[in-house]
């Protein structure tokens, strides 16, 4: 059996629904964000969104409203999941802390029914007197917001219009009236419903507006006293109340479509309108007043304000800051202003929400090549389109930084008598500069003490108020107070310092081979021992061990030309233990360390590996050699003290931080490029921070305590769709799609993006001048067809983009019509050069599926794109995949291999076909796992022999795949349409044929999320450290609401106990909206409900951490073990991403 | 709560014969945007620009619950399928139509029903 563990790395970004009410108390004023599965409460502050809470529920939020019940002086939210289960929430806070009380809920899904095709619609009376909810055709669920009644009847109703856009309550209405758009036959047309709960039934139509324009998909119901509604059109705006009707067609609206709106005043005057391109508009109705005395809409006035990310929703907050809630792009905080900047536009940014949905296509990559992957995604879409680059690692926040090049070492000290580090010393080739701190002042002082004309190896403070400076000349000790030099050292030989370390008490130096150990003391430093080793001396340590210990008794020594590393006794400086390192890389720093009450030798090199050892601290025996590789440049390592515990830092081209967690050693990445000397600085306005200098600057900064995912955004301006890396010449294949819109001179692209901003284009040859679109060139349209003018068309594109800048190399186009469907980057045969290879298909409207289509083989070298190989393919080539030195792609129902030639072409060699869309490929040896649109997953093997395929094993449910990988020899990973994941295993020792090609279905888990893509790969560094979680393999994936996840294999004795944990957590975790774990996990489709199987929720397990001690002890009661091994257990299952 | 709601419509009001006018496009924006709620007039006032990039990644701490609080409501959806309960209700009603119908008329009913139904009738009417 395959038990596998499944955890969310980083949480859905994509923000479905947001909405500001006051939710945590009468006064505050909240944004409320919805994130697929997840809700995210915001207080509004004069500093802006101040985060409070953030909720998981068991669904996929499908609806979600504010309402205030009359009498309540606050707000509650409703949601309804995608999966039916409704619930009302209330927030109770106390001080800081709040909590969520289920007030009611109860599942409103019917056992019949047709789903709606427009989705889930709920709308809540302004009255709050009762909820109305569209989830079938043909029917409206009305639940009755009753105080009194323990129970909330939701009772349905027959609605006699098939197709709703869109429905609302009304305001001012004596009873609850509906008003709705519908589409039948004729076109698009509004009613109103009014609503009687005594009779179960729609009772009258108080007005209708048929006909309405074809196109309209919004009701805005206008508060009292106008009331009415607006219903937006796609090139229309109407208002009507059953008396008034006005029209407008104004012309900004009409280039996309007004897909979410916003109102802005609480009287309904104006309101804020976004479209599909991210326009943002303002509506503002004008109003007359009659010589009865009634307001009536004389007037709608539609303006256009600026652009902003491609809204899903929009909710305005206040002073005139808007929340813009994006699917496809990073949300944003929006201020409006009165007046226009130079590009006319009334909005400004002030903050941004990374978001990486929808995931497309990612790879994983392991650039520096130390073991830790980062993940590149094609994230977003259209004019959000972009490529995510995430990596897993300690941020740096930075607070301040200072421009000075060439630094060579660096530290802080205290100068009289602060208790706070007040000065900074710095050291450059030739000379010492020393900076003051004066609150957030930095200026250039000096210490009369000091020499400044030389490099400084070491400064510290030391014993009795002192500090002491090294350079090549000498030691000398100078007096904290008046800063005068009290003592100086220097080498008998009269040869120069090279190499120094140094604690509050003790110093050794070394000249070359000569070592000189020298005790501190007031006013005074005295040689307490010399030796000479038969090599020079590389780096050294004198760092004392063990907790509040000042002295140490031993000295670290790495060596030249043999290469080792040693341990002397002090003050003798006899040798205790040489370990010879092998190899030929110098070691360029040496340090003991104690974490967590084990000591250890680390040993840097200068090729940027590390070798470390368990120290024993009176033997100075060194055991357990360990290496890892940390950067590729020479390596120095600092301790620092944060949060109490010791941690290294190794200053390389890669930062990595060092320490230490359940007695092992965690190596994580520090999210800056390079760092090549820091220092530990607690000053008043920079506490517990680090100072790190770079080649050019110095940053104060503090450091994150944990290690999590960061993000970098490479802005495309179109959607990427594929992605791929070539190794051999450090470029990523991409392939994106923009829009290019049909105008008097030809076709044109929407805005400048990646492809047209590319550093060289080329198109495919049949295009011709056409296809150079910006030159105006018309032509290939015009014949039969006249042009449409405003028609969009995608335009596909193969982008080449080097690996370190992010820049777009080259941009290859295709031919009209042809819309790239995959890319990889190959070798094939025996031909050396690596090859993109893109596979594509001719989209024409009048067919059913592609006929056509072709595989193109681009080679990259020297700045140039060459066409290789064509193809002509008789469909869409779904997936490609590199087997065995040559190439497989799907291509409609078909699976296909082709062989290179030595006339470098592609030429067929055999065929799969039983499938309906071959839509997924992935291969492992002999092997091919394929994912079919419905047919689920076939693996088939391919014989070498006869040089065909046969089909060894299918899983015969009928699921609708949206992505497959291989997990090993005999396990499959699927996941389909309905946000699940399944695990299948073949069974090729079973006796009969039958039994043998069929793949069981041994494993289930709902995701809650759409499966987009699998990739092997692990965010965090492997082959480093201890492990001792039991997992295998690890499969990382992303998702359409922008959650990357990953699947790791796990034992059955693991599987059980984990399974038993999550068990007791969710009966100890209590769930908002109370919707069971079980339920939610349960594997569900239209068609079946089964629960989950051989899957861990890994992101129920690791809430365990977040738990109170009380609870944490109820847990670890419930499956017999101490809280302290269950916390690091989960600590390490955390670690694994 | 809203501070100048009035006001706004009201300069609107004023201003209207301004839109209608030949004005320039930034000048009816401007109007537009003028006014816009204030609900507490310091919110957002502090906002640093640079904010956003020292936290870009601010997410709120996960709230996880371990206090069971009774609901005090359930939702329960109605379990009879419309078609049934539209039955009934028109049942419902022809019955008692025809009931109306019937008894004026009265010409020959069967005897049976006739008394079993004259029972009942009088019940209903009694209604």
């Amino acid at each position: 059996m395959a038990y596998n563990y499944v955890v969310t790395a980083h949480k859905p970004t994509a923000v479905t629904a947001c909405v500001t009410g006051n939710f945590t108390s009468p006064s505050d004023l909240n944004l409320i964000v919805a994130k697929n599965t997840r809700l995210e409460i915001y207080l509004v502050t004069p500093e802006g969104l101040r985060p409070i809470k953030e909720i998981g529920l068991y669904g996929k939020v499908a609806v979600m409203k504010l309402f205030r019940p009359q009498h309540e002086k606050k707000d509650l939210l409703f949601i309804v999941t995608m999966r039916y289960n409704a619930m009302i929430l209330e927030c109770i806070s106390d001080g800081d802390n709040i909590d969520i009380i289920t007030k009611a809920h109860g599942n409103v899904a019917d056992r019949i029914g047709k789903p709606s095709e427009t989705g889930i619609l709920a709308v809540i009376d302004p009255k709050a007197r009762v909820i109305g909810l569209r989830l079938y055709d043909g029917l409206f669920k009305i639940i009755q917001l009753d105080k009194d009644n323990y129970e909330l009847k939701a009772s349905n109703f027959r609605m006699d219009e098939q197709q709703v856009h869109d429905v609302e309550f009304l305001h001012g209405c004596a009873n609850p009236t509906l008003i709705l758009i519908h589409q039948d036959v004729n076109g698009r047309h509004v009613k109103t419903h009014e609503i009687s709960m005594r009779e179960k039934e729609f009772v009258k139509i108080p007005w209708r507006q048929d006909n309405v324009e074809t196109e309209a998909s919004i009701i805005i119901p206008v508060p009292s006293p106008l009331g009415g509604a607006i219903i937006i059109g796609q090139e229309s705006i109407l208002y009507h109340d059953g008396i008034t009707s006005v029209v407008v067609a104004p012309p900004v609206i009409k280039q996309s479509t007004i897909i979410c709106y916003a109102k802005v005043d609480p009287g309904g005057l104006r309101y804020l309108l976004g479209d599909m391109a991210g326009h943002l508009f303002m509506l503002f109705i004008e109003t007359e007043t009659r010589t009865d005395g009634n307001e009536v809409v004389k007037d709608l006035k539609v303006e256009l304000l600026g652009e902003i990310a491609t809204p899903e929703c929009i909710t305005y907050l206040d002073n005139g800051v808007l929340f813009i809630g994006s699917r496809i792009g990073d949300s944003q905080l929006i201020k409006l202003n009165t007046k226009a900047d130079e590009s006319c536009s009334y909005v400004s940014v002030m903050e941004t929400f990374t978001n990486l949905a929808p995931i497309l296509d990612m790879c994983v990559v392991d650039l520096e090549r130390q073991g830790q992957g980062q993940l590149v995604t094609c994230s977003g879409a259209f004019k959000e389109g972009s490529l995510r680059i995430i990596r897993n690692g300690i941020g740096i926040q930075e607070h301040a930084s200072i421009d000075l090049p060439g630094i060579k070492g660096m530290w802080a000290l205290q100068l009289a008598g602060s208790k706070l580090d007040n000065t900074l010393v710095l050291s450059f080739v030739g000379q010492t500069r020393v900076l003051s701190l004066n609150g957030e002042e930095v200026e250039e002082t000096d210490i009369e003490g000091f020499s400044s004309d030389q490099q400084t190896f070491y400064c510290g403070n030391v014993v009795d108020e002192q500090i002491i400076q090294v350079t090549p000349s000498s030691v000398r000790l100078v007096s904290a107070q008046n800063k005068t030099m009290s003592a100086e050292w220097k080498a008998p030989t009269e040869k120069n310092i090279s190499v120094v370390a140094c604690n509050s008490c003790q110093v050794i130096v070394s000249t070359g081979s000569a070592l000189y150990y020298l005790e501190i003391h007031p006013n005074e430093l005295i040689l307490k021992g010399n030796t000479t080793l038969d090599v020079e001396v590389a780096c050294l340590d004198i760092t004392p061990l063990g907790e509040d210990a000042t002295r140490s008794n031993l000295v670290a020594v790495g060596l030249w030309t043999d290469i080792s590393a040693r341990i002397l006794r002090l003050p003798d400086l006899s040798e205790a233990t040489k370990e010879l390192l092998g190899g030929e890389i110098i070691p360029r720093s040496v340090l003991m360390a104690n974490f967590e009450g084990h000591n250890y030798l680390l040993c840097a090199l200068g090729d940027g590996s590390m070798f470390y050892f368990s120290l024993h601290k009176d033997s100075g025996a060194l055991t357990d050699k360990k290496k890892v590789t940390l950067g590729t440049q020479p390596t120095v390592l600092k301790t620092f003290r944060s949060l109490s515990t010791t941690n290294v830092f190794a200053c390389s081209d890669r930062p990595t931080v060092i320490y230490s967690s359940n007695h092992k050693l965690v190596f994580s990445n520090v999210n800056m490029k390079e760092v090549n000397h820091m220092c530990s600085l607690n000053a008043e306005a920079y506490p517990d921070s680090l100072a790190l200098a770079t080649d050019t600057s110095v940053t104060i900064g503090t450091i994150d305590e944990i290690q999590k995912l960061h993000i970098r955004t490479v802005p495309l301006q179109e959607s990427a769709r594929r992605i791929t890396y070539q190794e051999q010449t450090q470029t990523f294949g991409v392939v994106t799609a923009r829009i290019d819109i049909q105008d008097s001179t030809g076709l044109n692209p929407a805005r400048q993006s990646a492809s047209t901003m590319a550093q060289s284009v080329t198109i495919s040859s049949s295009v011709g001048s056409l296809a150079v679109s910006k030159s105006g060139g018309s032509g290939l349209l015009g014949g039969a067809n006249a042009p449409d003018y405003g028609q969009e068309t995608e335009v596909h594109n193969l982008l080449v983009i080097d690996q370190n800048t992010f820049e777009v190399l080259h941009a290859h186009q295709l031919m009209q019509q042809e819309y790239a469907m995959s890319l990889i980057s190959c070798q094939l045969g025996n031909d050396p050069n690596p090859y993109f290879i893109v596979g594509t298909a001719n989209v024409n409207p009048e067919e059913s599926e592609p006929k056509q289509g072709r595989l193109l083989v681009f080679h990259w070298s020297e700045n140039k794109l060459a066409q290789v190989s064509e193809k002509e393919i008789k469909g869409a080539c779904y997936s490609l995949s590199e087997f065995n030195g040559k190439l497989l792609a799907s291509i409609n129902s078909t699976v296909r291999l082709f062989e290179w030639t030595a006339e470098k072409e592609l030429r067929l060699e055999c065929s799969h076909f039983n499938n309906i869309i071959s839509l997924f490929l992935k291969t492992k040896g002999d092997f091919i796992l394929i994912g079919d649109l419905m047919r689920s997953m076939t693996l088939l093997q391919y014989k070498t022999m006869e040089g065909s395929f046969e089909e060894i094993a299918r899983d015969y449910n009928p699921n609708w795949m949206t992505a497959v990988e291989i997990l090993d020899d005999d396990v499959f990973l699927g996941a389909e349409n309905s946000y699940n994941v399944f695990v299948c295993q073949k069974d090729g020792a079973a006796t009969t044929d039958e039994e043998r090609s069929q793949m069981h279905e041994v494993g289930q888990f709902h995701v809650g999320d759409m499966v987009n893509v699998f990739r092997h790969g692990s965010l965090v560094m492997q082959n480093v450290g201890e492990t001792s979680t039991p997992t295998r393999g690890c499969v990382l994936f992303g998702t359409v609401g922008g959650a990357i996840g990953l699947v790791t294999q796990i034992t059955q004795d693991f599987y059980e106990f984990l399974l038993e944990l999550q068990t007791k957590l969710a009966t100890v975790i209590k769930s908002v909206g109370k919707i069971e774990h079980s339920y939610w996990r349960a594997f569900h489709t239209d068609i079946k409900t089964e629960n989950s199987e051989a899957f861990i929720d890994g992101d129920l397990i690791e809430s365990f951490l977040d738990l109170s001690q009380e609870k944490m002890k109820e847990v670890a009661d419930g499956v017999g073990m101490t809280v302290e091994n269950l916390v690091k257990m989960i600590e390490d299952l955390t670690r694994i991403h | 709560m809203l501070k100048n709601n009035d006001n706004t419509i009201l300069k609107i009001k004023l201003l209207n014969p301004l839109l209608e006018g030949e004005h320039s496009l930034e000048m009816s924006v401007s109007q537009f945007l003028e006014g816009l709620p204030s609900y507490n007039e310091n919110n957002f006032t502090k906002f640093h620009v640079d904010n956003s990039t020292r936290t870009p990644s601010k997410r709120p701490s996960v709230y996880v619950p371990t206090k069971d609080y009774p609901s005090e409501q359930i939702i329960v959806t109605e379990k009879t399928s419309i078609l049934l309960k539209y039955m009934q209700q028109h049942w419902d009603k022809k019955y008692n139509n025809k009931k109306r119908d019937l008894s004026p008329q009265s010409h020959e009913p069967p005897k049976k029903r006739l008394r079993t139904d004259g029972s009942r009738e009088t019940s209903l009417n009694d209604y």
